[in-house]
């Protein structure tokens, strides 16, 4: 029967016009996104053929057979950037990047400490990275840069922003659109009456993830098709064509583990569904706070600049153990998108934050949802709340 | 089988309803009252979508709130604003509500089908409803009501919207349903309960004035209600209504003693009604 409800729930959301507009919206603006920026495609291609013919692992090998590859158009281009590259890793010491913050940020106490511990575990990724030569993969040679930036910065982030909007106002729906119809008392004098928020629940999550899947998959196959990169997606990430700019520390993406692109952009995603569940529960969370869709939105609309109202306080005044505790929370999730499952920057504090962050806010949530559906399994319907 | 006892519903200062005590049969019940007295307030508490401040609501002796699912599950509910999804046929929306009723697929759309029949829209049963008149909505309503074949029927304001026609049809049908079942209906259109309901339920002040049948509710106006061609009225004569008769206007007024030219006649639940509600705002 429970999965008979869901059947409605879904077939409700997926009749309002505004959820499969807001797809296509999606993937057109991402489509823009990908197509605005192609300078450099014919490049990438030949980076793409030559880590086909000869690998895409520098050093004296490489260069030897670069050398012989016949003349084309950005050859020498590609010998310039490439030629003697040697293992920034080698000799890394992360513990400097700690110093720098802590002078500059003036950093003290137990944040200082905390930052410290963090950069010192960090060590031991650097030397992992350094073992497996992850700084001499050529990547996309002198457009990686570029393309790292229009695939993770911009097009992921994007995607998941949409993603999370979606999630919050499929959740609001889902929630109140009994009041909007006026069917509260009809459904909630049912024999199955109250207890459907947990099918709606499950069905605005489910839409939602589909929704992101799609945008995602469509979104990301459209980049893929346009920049054609061939054997790039097993390219590492902590190529030193690759760098990082993090509160005034330009430095090589230092993940916790080695990543391809391919695997990175995987882990993204993926992380990126359990951000889009977090976000639904904060919209199912205010739907049924409110008992109201727009009040719900207010209330989403609310926390969403409490929180960034709480990051720029602390950090303008300085409070960085505020400043780290507060970044344990779902908008500077999303916001540090590009160093997921890396140690850079002064916010995060131990190894792979984001994800028990996501994880963290997982349970909060799933409590939260679980006590405000217990008060409402005792709580009045009026026929416009609900 | 159904039993109010001493529920009292309480929003903050306001007391919508007071110590209200009440035992239903198989039968029609009249839900009769102004707009406004508590009558949504009653149902809403007996459908399980409000919570009693005090006292609590017995189905053959079990509290309905402890029941739960079991217990809504015999009730059909026609709410009095009805709402249904525009996009929806009435046939999509019968399924819909069979699946909150828990209902065999099988079994539900036979059902579905027999309802539909039952209340004139199989002709229309796939068409969206948003093309649907008011009356065609409210027979949606009472098929939805229906679909579970409840033991405890409970309509509010179910003859809204319908045309004469339509409002004697449903009363036959509520007649019949009746036999085996408590039908609550509540209205402010004494006619639609006069002819159908045994008892009466009266609500006023928010407490509960009577629950007695339509004759013995009249019998509080026996003797009092006269006929009078229209003109000024003097003390201790109390206007109900006006009428057109057949040679000018006349006035329906109760009296302790029959003024110069009255005709005394019978009274109705109407004349009750009115009489018991004189002092509140119609």
């Amino acid at each position: 029967m429970k999965g008979q409800l869901i059947h409605w729930e879904l077939k409700k959301l997926c009749a309002v016009p505004m959820f499969w507009i807001f797809i296509a919206l999606s993937i057109g603006f991402n489509s823009i996104l990908i197509l605005s920026d192609r300078y450099g495609s014919d490049y990438v291609s030949y980076v793409a053929q030559v880590t086909d013919e000869i690998g895409g692992q520098m050093g004296e090998v490489f260069d030897f057979e670069l050398a012989q590859l016949p003349d084309a158009q950005y050859k020498d281009v590609l010998i310039a950037s490439t030629y003697g590259a040697t293992d920034i890793f080698e000799d890394y010491r992360t513990i400097g990047i700690a110093d720098y913050y802590r002078s500059a940020f003036m950093i003290t106490g137990n944040a200082a400490e905390l930052l410290e511990r963090k950069f010192e575990s960090l060590q031991s990724s650097v030397d992992e990275l350094a073992e497996s030569g992850a700084s001499l993969s050529l990547a996309v040679g002198g457009m990686t840069q570029s393309v790292y930036e229009s695939l993770f910065h911009t097009l992921c982030r994007t995607i998941l922003a949409e993603g999370m909007i979606l999630a919050v106002l499929m959740a609001l729906y889902s929630c109140g659109c009994e009041g909007l119809f006026r069917t509260s008392s009809n459904v909630y004098s049912s024999r199955t009456g109250r207890s459907i928020q947990k099918s709606k629940l499950t069905a605005s999550a489910i839409t939602s993830l589909i929704a992101y899947a799609a945008v995602a998959s469509t979104s990301v196959g459209i980049f893929a098709l346009v920049w054609r990169l061939g054997p790039i997606w097993d390219a590492g990430m902590s190529s030193q064509f690759y760098t990082v700019n993090v509160s005034g520390v330009s430095t090589a993406f230092l993940s916790w583990t080695e990543f391809s692109v391919a695997g990175y952009l995987a882990s993204v995603l993926l992380l990126g569904v359990v951000v889009v569940l977090i976000f639904h529960l904060i919209g199912f969370a205010a739907g049924m706070l409110t008992g109201n869709m727009y009040y719900g939105f207010l209330l989403f609309f609310l926390f969403l600049a409490f929180e960034f109202g709480l990051l720029m306080l602390f950090g303008d005044t300085g409070s960085w153990l505020l400043y780290q505790l507060s970044y344990w929370t779902p908008m500077p999730l999303w916001m540090g998108l590009n160093l997921w499952f890396t140690g850079l920057g002064i916010s995060t504090i131990v190894q792979y934050q984001e994800c028990w962050t996501a994880l963290l806010w997982l349970v909060i949530l799933g409590l939260l949802i679980f006590a405000l559906y217990r008060r409402f399994m005792r709580k009045d319907v009026t026929e416009h709340a609900a | 089988m159904l039993s109010v006892e001493h529920v009292t519903k309480r929003y903050g200062n306001f007391t919508a309803l007071e110590d209200i005590n009440l035992a239903f049969e198989n039968g029609v019940y009249g839900l009769l009252a102004p707009n406004g007295a508590g009558k949504t307030t009653l149902i809403k508490m007996l459908t399980t979508l409000l919570f009693p401040t005090q006292g609590s609501i017995l189905w053959n002796g079990c509290d309905i709130l402890s029941m739960g699912g079991e217990y809504r599950g015999m009730v059909g509910y026609l709410p009095q604003e009805f709402g249904y999804y525009k996009n929806y046929s009435p046939r999509q929306f019968l399924r819909y509500v069979a699946a909150l009723q828990c209902l065999n697929r099988k079994d539900a759309e036979k059902r579905i089908d027999e309802l539909l029949d039952l209340v004139a829209l199989s002709d229309v049963k796939d068409n969206k409803m948003k093309q649907f008149s008011g009356g065609m909505i409210q027979r949606v309503g009472i098929a939805q009501a229906m679909l579970n074949d409840p033991k405890l029927l409970i309509l509010d304001e179910p003859t809204a919207g319908l045309d004469p026609k339509e409002r004697v049809r449903f009363r036959n049908l509520i007649h019949n349903l009746s036999e085996n079942r408590i039908v609550i209906l509540s209205t402010h259109i004494v006619s639609d309960i006069e002819t159908i309901a045994g008892q009466i339920i009266m609500i006023r002040n928010h407490q509960l004035y009577c629950c007695d049948t339509p004759q013995s509710i009249c019998k509080i106006l026996r003797g009092k209600l006269f006929e009078i061609p229209s003109g000024a009225l003097t003390d201790g004569e109390l206007l109900l209504s006006e009428r057109q008769g057949e040679k000018g206007p006349v006035l329906r007024i109760v009296a302790d003693t029959p003024p110069d030219g009255a005709v005394a006649v019978a009274p109705g639940l109407e004349d009750a009604f009115l009489y018991i509600y004189r002092d509140t705002e119609l």
